[in-house]
């Protein structure tokens, strides 16, 4: 290709050469008509142009690669929803004839039925195939899966919430335990203390009423005595008991507490994790997001470019064309002919055209450029 | 105050002293409340609505059930209340035996003997209620959480399962963004920006993935309901244990304070005779070793706490 196009380039390098060795005559019948001047012929751009086209070209099947490739994932992960014609038999009463309609009214006759097929629309989901996707599909598909996700991730936050005040909710369970085992012990010191007194007055009134005969005035109130303080003693040992059991009960509820606390917080933080988690997955999906778009409207505006590039081509190949005639013509030195006359015609016509397309061509790549920069702008923009 | 009828009162009190029905529910409270919860466990998986209708139900039964422990366990407490109140009270006088010296030493053993056990048998009651109530509470806060809990878990697992399904592909994914960016990039640079983000977010997911990975697949290492749930199974089968050993003791101390209450009706009424003094010593010499048992016992926990470096105060 290379070749090819360094042939043409010589070639028209030696037309162009040749045009210019020749003096120019003063056309006949034309008001000072000039051959367009085009110097950046002669600047050999042409050439690196072609290199230059290349790369772009790598670029864009880089682009097609990446455009592929997404195609593929999209047509993957959706499906295509089709309606689908399904013939189904179908019963229906047989019309029948007017006098065969009175019997049935009357019950006489049967009701018959027959078979007919109708259709029925059956919506199926069949798999797409990645050229039947656009690269746009992404973005809502990602969309759609940024939005599960954050529904999913805004219940997940509402239990986490619920279960952080749990944890709170067992942290005030927790104290009010510590609070019940400190009044309970205080309460049990307090039962210990009061035992320990009626054992001294069980201490002193037991030898007196041991020593006591039964027929002493007072033995009755002593013996009442000694069993009033034994019952006493017994209740507050019992008390104690009863304190002591608490106290343990307590402190293993606490225990438990806090091992259950433990855990939920576990929970919770494991909870925290994931909604952090999803929070940046769905950031990083976001991103991907326009980066996805990003590689849509690159796709397309190389798209553009390189369309121009094709234009700036064909247009060169015309201009060949048009100055190749012209140094033929001149070179034939048939200027005075009536074939002259003739041709000279067709080439203005093909000038003009030339200049029309010029024109277009000038738009087109100024239209291109403008959407360029446009493109640009708004990428730095956003 | 008429003799005899006093005698009737306290009979009637004492002998309607009856602890089956307490002591039965109170089992069946603690049985169906360990056995329970692993039970609910399974059914959650199989379907959110009918479990948490079916709990519900469980949950009023057990009420029903706390309900009638709180109304047995109140009704021994002031049986037993109203019996001590009669024994205080109440003066023996033997009929036509009052100098009978055995007779006055039996009477003031057995109604010692009577009072001790009414005392014990109120305690252990108490204790049993308040065992009962602690586990009802419990129960309750770990009912109230765990609908949360398993939403939770649910959620949590959900979006674990879809981070591990994304994992692998992901990491491909962003090696390709990265290098598809880095392409785009050398076409337009003022897609830098966006991609120095894009790169970033990743890396910051890889980051964050890096380190709590572990914790974001699912079911792994996190603490299972059956875990969270262990500690307070723990404190139900401890309960049982207990009150299983403290059902004995009421039994036993039931038994012996009707068998009691029997001599002395006989005693107050009949006089003492000789045919009774085999049983009585028995009965009382079982009681007598349950006193000391007792007295060990509560110098046993004076000495404990002692020893667990609690300052007594005050």
């Amino acid at each position: 290709m290379a070749d090819k196009s360094a042939n043409v380039d010589d070639r028209l390098d030696e037309i162009l050469n040749r045009y210019d060795s020749i003096q120019k005559p003063v056309p006949p019948g034309a008001d000072g008509y000039k051959p367009p001047v085009a110097t950046y012929y002669k600047t050999k751009e042409v050439r690196s142009t072609s290199f230059d086209a290349e790369k772009l070209q790598n670029v864009v099947s880089e682009i097609k690669v990446i455009e592929d490739g997404i195609k593929s994932i999209i047509a993957s992960r959706t499906k295509k929803v089709i309606e689908e014609k399904v013939p189904v038999q179908k019963q229906r009463p047989i019309k029948h004839n007017a006098f065969d309609k009175a019997l049935v009214s009357l019950g006489l006759k049967k009701q018959k039925t027959e078979a007919y097929t109708d259709y029925e629309i059956v919506k199926k989901e069949i798999p797409r195939q990645p050229d039947e996707v656009l690269v746009s599909d992404f973005r809502g598909m990602i969309e759609d899966y940024i939005n599960s996700l954050k529904g999913l991730n805004e219940g997940l936050r509402e239990t986490v919430t619920e279960v952080d005040s749990i944890v709170k909710n067992l942290t005030e369970v927790s104290d009010t335990f510590t609070d019940q085992i400190h009044r309970d012990r205080r309460a049990y010191d307090a039962q210990i203390k009061y035992s320990k007194e009626l054992e001294t007055q069980l201490k002193e009134v037991t030898p007196i009423h041991e020593s006591m005969s039964p027929i002493h005035e007072k033995y009755a109130e002593v013996e009442k005595m000694k069993d009033h303080i034994e019952m006493a003693l017994r209740e507050s040992q019992g008390m104690e008991l009863k304190y002591k059991t608490n106290i343990d009960m307590g402190v293993k509820y606490q225990t438990a507490l806090k091992s259950y606390r433990t855990l939920i917080n576990d929970f919770k933080e494991r909870g925290d994790i994931h909604v952090n988690m999803v929070d940046k997955f769905a950031d990083g999906a976001s991103h991907m997001k326009i980066a996805v778009d990003n590689v849509s409207q690159i796709c397309s505006g190389v798209a553009k470019v390189t369309q121009s590039m094709i234009m700036i081509v064909e247009s060169i190949d015309d201009g060949n064309r048009v100055l190749g005639r012209y140094a033929s013509l001149i070179g034939d030195q048939i200027a005075s002919s009536p074939r002259w006359e003739m041709e000279y015609n067709a080439l203005q016509e093909a000038e003009e055209t030339y200049k029309k397309n010029d024109q277009l061509r000038l738009e087109q790549i100024k239209d291109n450029r403008q959407e360029i920069e446009s493109l640009i702008d708004n990428k730095a923009g956003s | 105050m008429n003799t005899s009828a006093g005698i009737r009162e306290i009979s009637d009190a004492v002998l309607s002293i009856d602890a089956a029905k307490f002591l039965s529910y109170a089992e069946h409270y603690l049985k169906t409340s360990a056995v329970r919860m692993p039970g609910e466990q399974d059914q959650e998986k199989t379907g959110f609505f009918k479990k948490s209708r079916s709990l519900f139900t469980h949950k009023e039964k057990r009420l029903d059930v706390c309900a009638a422990i709180e109304a047995e366990g109140t009704e021994i407490l002031s049986r037993s209340a109203l019996s001590l109140q009669y024994f205080s009270g109440f003066r023996f006088k033997i009929n036509g035996h009052e100098a009978d010296e055995r007779a006055r030493l039996y009477q003031r053993k057995l109604r010692q003997q009577q009072t001790e056990l009414l005392i014990g048998i109120s305690d252990e009651t108490e204790i049993i209620l308040n065992m009962i109530r602690l586990s009802l509470r419990m129960r309750q806060i770990v009912q109230d959480h765990s609908e949360i809990i398993r939403k939770n878990t649910y959620l949590t697992d959900v979006i674990g399962e879809r981070f591990s399904q994304q994992s692998v592909p992901r990491a491909e994914t962003d090696d390709e963004t990265e290098s598809g960016n880095r392409e785009i990039v050398k076409a337009e640079s003022e897609e830098d920006e966006e991609r120095k983000q894009l790169i970033g977010t990743f890396r910051s997911i890889r980051a964050y993935e890096d380190g709590f990975g572990t914790r974001l697949k699912p079911g792994s290492a996190a603490p299972s309901p059956e875990q969270i749930f262990a500690a307070y199974h723990d404190l139900v089968q401890y309960s049982r244990e207990d009150i299983a050993q403290r059902k004995q003791k009421i039994t036993s101390e039931i038994r012996e304070l009707r068998e009691g209450w029997k001599f002395l009706e006989k005693l107050a009424v009949k006089g003492f005779s000789p045919r009774m003094q085999g049983g009585l010593d028995l009965l009382l010499g079982q009681h007598d070793y349950r006193r000391s048992e007792f007295r060990k016992y509560v110098l046993e926990c004076r000495a404990e706490v002692l020893k667990s470096g609690h300052k007594p105060c005050g």
